[in-house]
């Protein structure tokens, strides 16, 4: 993973590897999304339960970001990698974006099964804290002119919000039991039929190779900049 | 593919917004990453150009390389 | 007297003259808490139901305010740098910094809370849940606020930006503090304060290293 590290290395073998990524990505994609279309309605939830297929891979991914973000930052502030900075930098309005659409169609799932578009349950509440993680990692990377000590501070903040994660979830679990009110209609359940696993499977697997094809975009697009920057104050060595 | 389940039946006025706004989401995350990308690309082949054509006449710039 | 204890009182000095953030901090806990039945009415039930929230949030809020300058104000006028050279490590400066924070701050506020929240109808039950959870919670404001602030040392108007950074975070403080008051008005035990006194077991003991980290890398050129 290291060998990949340097900046230049990561241009070489991200240009060939680009296509692949965004084709496997259109493929997962259509045949997720055909098999979303042709799944039968559920008896239960009716046609609602397509949400499923894009709102529950959203939040997937929602999640799998901040991981991502949490690990780069580690690696950043430790091996002070540029490359890792930049990952992390890039990962996260990536991360915001996905939590934001998995809130958006959890909220329009909510309506018809719930009754209700907000429902102040963990999962939800959590979900909307970390939106607000991501908000303010995001606020400080543009607060802060100097590059290196962006990297660091965010890294510092994302590394404080990854642990600080799991006590947020285990508290906002434990006040919901404090303030259970109606009991609510759990969603999925445990047992998921077959043929709704299938989309859901392939659509996670679109979800994620359309976060890592964007993460590759975005990253290429933050060392050209950092290039041309370098390159016009007169800097022979970019990159 | 019945015309019925892509109109997602009585529960479209939630389903087709859900797909709707992932759409809009997705898509419009791809166009900006991708045109920034383009962008930045052109702009440094621009810098090279021009950081080439100031130095080659009296190879001055790179002198301390 | 050590250079811990000489920037403690330094801090504290400072805060607590006239016109200083512990002054600031009061009055803006007090003019949250008597707006808000302004804004929601009066009814007595009403107000008892929501004391123990609104209390905890104008904490909160009261010690957002005053946070921003905790590391800023030295930062911009060369004393951090100063401070920075003296035998105390980075780490004992946050750590007197967070302890008159607190001591300038959290504990003002969570004395003068029984009075506001006689303002708010709390039931008598209450009074010491409020004060105990205060006293528990309000350290781990100021300690991660420290944390943040650090974060934001460098960066002008910083105070609008810490907000979004700090109130994820503090998340389980509010639900435990608050929780814990709304569980005695019915004489009940949840284990709120627990957690919330583990809370600050964990952050206060680590706060000072990472904000020590964060200013670190700020103060280095």
């Amino acid at each position: 993973m290291f060998a990949y590290a340097n900046p230049k290395r990561f241009m070489e073998v991200s240009a060939p590897l680009l296509p692949w990524l965004a084709g496997a990505t259109a493929v997962a994609f259509a045949a997720g999304l055909y098999l979303s279309v042709a799944a039968p309605p559920d008896y239960q939830q009716g046609d609602t339960v397509r949400i499923m297929f894009i709102h529950v891979p959203a939040a997937w991914v929602a999640m799998m970001a901040y991981g991502f973000l949490a690990l780069a930052s580690l690696i950043g502030l430790i091996n002070r990698h540029p490359l890792a900075d930049v990952a992390a930098k890039q990962a996260a309005p990536l991360g915001a974006l996905f939590t934001a659409l998995a809130l958006i169609t959890g909220s329009l799932w909510g309506r018809p099964m719930w009754g209700t578009y907000w429902e102040w349950d963990g999962r939800l509440t959590s979900f909307l804290l970390l939106f607000f993680l991501y908000l303010g990692y995001i606020a400080l990377w543009n607060a802060i002119e100097n590059e290196t000590r962006a990297a660091r501070a965010a890294a510092i903040l994302a590394l404080v919000g990854v642990v600080n994660l799991p006590i947020i979830q285990f508290s906002v679990q434990w006040w919901t039991t404090l303030h259970q009110g109606e009991s609510i209609l759990r969603r999925g359940g445990p047992l998921i039929a077959a043929v709704y696993l299938w989309p859901l499977f392939i659509m996670a697997a679109g979800y994620t190779l359309l976060f890592f094809t964007l993460l590759m975009v975005r990253m290429r697009t933050e060392i050209l900049q950092r290039r041309a920057r370098t390159l016009a104050m007169g800097g022979p060595n970019a990159g | 593919m019945p015309a019925e389940y892509l109109f997602a039946g009585k529960y479209a006025a939630f389903v087709l917004p859900a797909y709707g706004v992932t759409a809009l989401g997705l898509g419009g995350a791809i166009m900006l990453s991708w045109h920034t990308y383009r962008r930045a690309g052109r702009k440094l082949a621009e810098v090279e150009k021009t950081n080439t054509l100031s130095r080659a006449p009296d190879a001055s710039g790179a002198a301390e390389d | 007297m050590s250079a811990f204890a000489a920037l403690l009182a330094r801090d504290i000095r400072l805060a607590a003259r006239a016109g200083g953030s512990a002054m600031l901090a009061l009055g803006f806990f007090a003019a949250v808490v008597t707006l808000l039945p302004l804004g929601i009415g009066s009814e007595a039930r009403l107000l008892a139901s929501i004391a123990a929230g609104v209390l905890w949030i104008a904490a909160v809020l009261a010690n957002l305010l005053t946070l921003d300058r905790l590391f800023q104000a030295d930062y911009e006028d060369g004393s951090l740098d100063l401070f920075a050279l003296s035998p105390l490590s980075l780490e004992g400066i946050a750590g007197a910094k967070i302890m008159a924070h607190w001591l300038t701050t959290g504990l003002p506020l969570t004395i003068l809370s029984p009075l506001l929240a006689v303002l708010l109808h709390l039931p008598a039950a209450a009074y010491p849940a409020l004060l105990v959870s205060l006293l528990t919670g309000t350290p781990a404001i100021s300690a991660i606020g420290a944390v943040a602030t650090a974060l934001t040392v460098t960066v002008r108007r910083g105070g609008l930006l810490l907000p979004l950074i700090v109130l994820p975070l503090l998340t389980p403080v509010v639900i435990f503090g608050a929780g814990t008051v709304l569980a005695s008005i019915d004489g009940l035990q949840n284990g709120g304060i627990w957690f919330l006194a583990a809370f600050a077991g964990v952050t206060l003991p680590l706060s000072p290293f990472v904000a020590a980290a964060a200013l670190r890398l700020n103060l280095s050129e």
